[in-house]
């Protein structure tokens, strides 16, 4: 019997449970690369880069569905194959669930050219990237994370006196692996969102620069404009002009006539 | 594959009978001399004897009907499409978009032999109306044929407007950098601009970054030639895909290697140049500092130029040309040394075209006063160029007559023209109308680049 990818239309988990499933998924359809690279870690990197959707959020806990996972297995897919991350983002986010099936299961890559379509089209719409960046301070919630998951010093001394009181070695290495681990992701993530942040300045940057060439070129209309007025104006003066000194040389024949006509009846 | 290597003068050859050829303005340097090296390179495509299957071709036609293509344009738009479509084969494909504010695709990618059915009834429906969604359509028309795009098919976006883009995405930057990188995928761009309203600084970007040409058409009756060169371009067209990339210790942000054309650079760092039609060459126009040359030069070739080409059945292939090692010699020798006449002719023009963008910001602001000083330089410049003196005798008149509009339009092509040109590959100093209208439209040197060849005079 076949493998239908379908039969996880019911999926519901948080990332630790998403990475499971997708590792199977992933077996069954013969995806291409490293399969023991996919843990929760690669989940959560994975909706920070905007391959997958935010989860939802229930208290603490993050939950995934179906189309997380048929998100994460078709950016997986397509990043594998050699397409860059950023441009996947926008692609991924322009299918529908039955595309996304599709692609899973077909292993349909579109070419280059599709891609890019796609994510030029897609890119007027805020990525969940630039939703990420909304937040306030990404930074800070990281800091705060880190203070209080990994540098909680007290809960930490707890744990170590507890692993010293029973004499554990591997108690007590444990509690350095687990805090060295937290430090890592914490800093992982502040790394991660500086780097987001920089990129969301770049952006705006950019964005106050269109803006500066649109009023330019507003304001060179206006001046070409106001050019052609006055061009205008210049045309009518100079023709007004022409006009009088046309008037006052007849006027003066006129009255050179009349001065000899004066003079003979005279 | 050659990697030849003369006194002088490199040269080397790439399958599909590509000719790469490497000329320095003078066989000798000469240090102190604060002068540039400049150098020539050529990528050359000899018309080749015998029955010729040329590339298959995609083509989306982008038709402007935003209101002010009322009247005439439309009309010869509708002709020109038809016209078009007749001179393609059965095999290739084209699409049908329009726009104003609103996308519509009249016509799906479909191969021609259909199209000639579908097409003149789809064009029928046009009518003027609306503002103009630029950006929307030429996406729209990228669309259509990016399924195909790569596998040697030469995907080509043909967009037609007359008026400033005033809808959805208008700016230049953003809108040439999706251009560039769907031409990096494949999917290439040709502007044509129509009458005197359209923006020529946007549509000429957009025809250099999407590797395609520019067009443009003063009158209605231009229009057609524009179509005319597009078509003979493409119809002659033998490598595609052409990339340079220069390897070099000089130092680009020192100012130590400059390459003078207008042509766009990858993010693998190679530039990327036009395709190349049969009977015709590209080239790029690179100044290097002489005295890095001398002092770099013991340790090995300074500059080696790695040329990338697709055929037409779509295989890379791969070519590299060195600069040789050059005699130093005193700058009175120097001075006395004899000049390449068409690597001097070349970068002479590349030096006009860049006055010729001055006088037209100058244009812009009319300080007429400013324009006159630069045109009299151009007279200068083009006294051993006839050519160049026709042009600059053309633009001289649209000066007396303060004509801002068609001098602006006129000077953005003119300039566009002189830097990064498809030459003849018999281009010689000479110069004769006459002689120009026999050749292909694409590789005419015209006089006004917004008249067809009949109304040069």
């Amino acid at each position: 019997m076949g493998f239908f990818i379908n039969q996880y239309q019911g999926f519901s988990g948080n990332a630790v449970d998403m990475a499971a499933v997708a590792t199977q998924c992933a077996q069954f359809i013969q995806m291409p690369g490293d399969l023991d690279k996919i843990n929760e870690r690669l989940v959560r990197y994975y909706v920070t880069e905007g391959l997958v959707e935010r989860p939802k959020r229930i208290g603490r806990d993050a939950e995934y569905g179906y189309l997380h996972l048929l998100q994460f297995l078709a950016g997986r897919f397509l990043v594998e194959v050699g397409f860059p991350m950023q441009k996947v983002a926008p692609y991924l986010s322009g299918l529908n669930e039955a595309q996304l099936e599709s692609l899973v299961m077909n292993k349909t890559k579109p070419n280059m050219a599709e891609l890019l379509v796609a994510s030029f089209q897609n890119g007027g719409r805020p990525s969940r990237q630039e939703d990420s960046l909304s937040s306030p301070m990404p930074k800070v919630a990281a800091m705060q994370r880190i203070q209080t998951e990994a540098l909680d010093l007290q809960s930490f001394g707890a744990r170590i006196s507890s692993a010293s009181a029973t004499d554990s070695t591997d108690k007590l290495q444990e509690q350095f692996g687990y805090l060295g681990d937290s430090i890592k992701a914490g800093l992982a993530e502040v790394a991660n969102a500086s780097h987001l942040q920089a990129k969301a300045s770049q952006e705006s940057m950019n964005k106050m620069q269109w803006e500066l060439e649109r009023m330019r070129k507003e304001m060179t209309l206006e001046r070409e404009r106001w050019c052609a007025q006055m061009d205008s104006e210049r045309k009518e003066q100079r023709a007004v002009l022409e006009q009088q000194t046309q008037l006052n040389q007849e006027l003066i024949k006129a009255l050179i006539e009349a001065q000899s006509k004066g003079k003979q009846n005279g | 594959m050659g990697n030849g290597q003369g006194n002088g003068q490199s040269s080397g050859q790439a399958g599909q009978g590509l000719e790469v050829i490497l000329d320095p303005r003078k066989d000798v340097v000469t240090s102190h001399s604060g002068e540039s090296l400049d150098i020539l390179l050529r990528l050359r495509a000899p018309v080749v004897e015998g029955d010729i299957k040329r590339t298959p071709l995609a083509i989306s036609l982008v038709i402007d009907r935003s209101g002010s293509m009322g009247g005439g344009k439309l009309e010869e738009a509708k002709r020109c499409a038809l016209d078009l479509l007749n001179r393609l084969h059965d095999e290739d494909r084209v699409s049908l978009v329009v726009y104003d504010t609103l996308i519509d695709v009249l016509l799906e990618a479909m191969p021609v032999r259909l199209a000639k059915t579908l097409m003149p009834m789809r064009l029928t429906e046009i009518e003027a109306r609306g503002g103009t969604d630029l950006h929307a359509g030429w996406l729209k028309g990228a669309e259509t044929l990016a399924p195909t795009a790569g596998n040697g098919v030469m995907s080509r976006v043909i967009l037609l407007s007359d008026g400033q883009a005033n809808h959805g995405l208008v700016e230049i930057v953003p809108i040439c950098e999706q251009v560039r990188e769907l031409a990096s995928a494949g999917v290439t761009t040709t502007t044509v601009g129509i009458g005197m309203g359209f923006n020529e600084e946007l549509m000429t970007a957009i025809a250099n970054a999407g590797q395609g040409n520019s067009w443009y058409g003063q009158r209605v009756e231009d229009l057609a030639e524009s179509f005319d060169a597009e078509m003979g371009f493409l119809f002659n067209l033998v490598l595609q895909d052409v990339r340079v990339k220069l390897e070099t210790p000089l130092l680009p942000r020192m100012g130590q290697i400059k390459v003078r054309n207008d042509y766009t650079k990858n993010s693998r760092g190679q530039y990327c140049l036009p395709s190349i039609a049969a009977g015709s060459e590209v080239w790029m126009g690179i100044s290097l500092s002489m005295s890095e040359v001398i002092h770099l030069q013991e340790a090995g070739s300074v500059l080696r130029c790695v040329i990338t080409v697709k055929d037409k059945m779509g295989r890379e292939h791969e070519c590299m040309v060195s600069l040789p090692k050059m005699p130093v010699v005193t700058p009175m020798e120097y001075r006395m040394a004899q000049e390449n006449e068409l690597v001097a002719r070349r970068f002479n023009e590349i030096e006009s075209g860049d006055i010729q963008r001055e006088a037209r910001r100058h244009v812009q602001d009319r300080n007429w006063t400013a324009v006159e000083g630069l045109i009299q330089e151009l007279e200068v410049r083009a006294q051993d160029n006839p050519w160049l003196g026709e042009t600059v005798k053309y633009l001289r008149k649209l000066l007396e007559r303060r004509d801002h509009e068609a001098m602006e339009k006129e000077l953005m092509y003119s300039s566009s023209k002189l830097k990064n040109r498809v030459a003849d590959m018999n281009d010689s100093v000479m110069y004769c109308m006459n002689e120009e209208a026999i050749k292909p439209a694409f590789m005419r040197k015209k006089v006004s680049q917004g008249r067809n060849s009949d109304s040069q005079k």
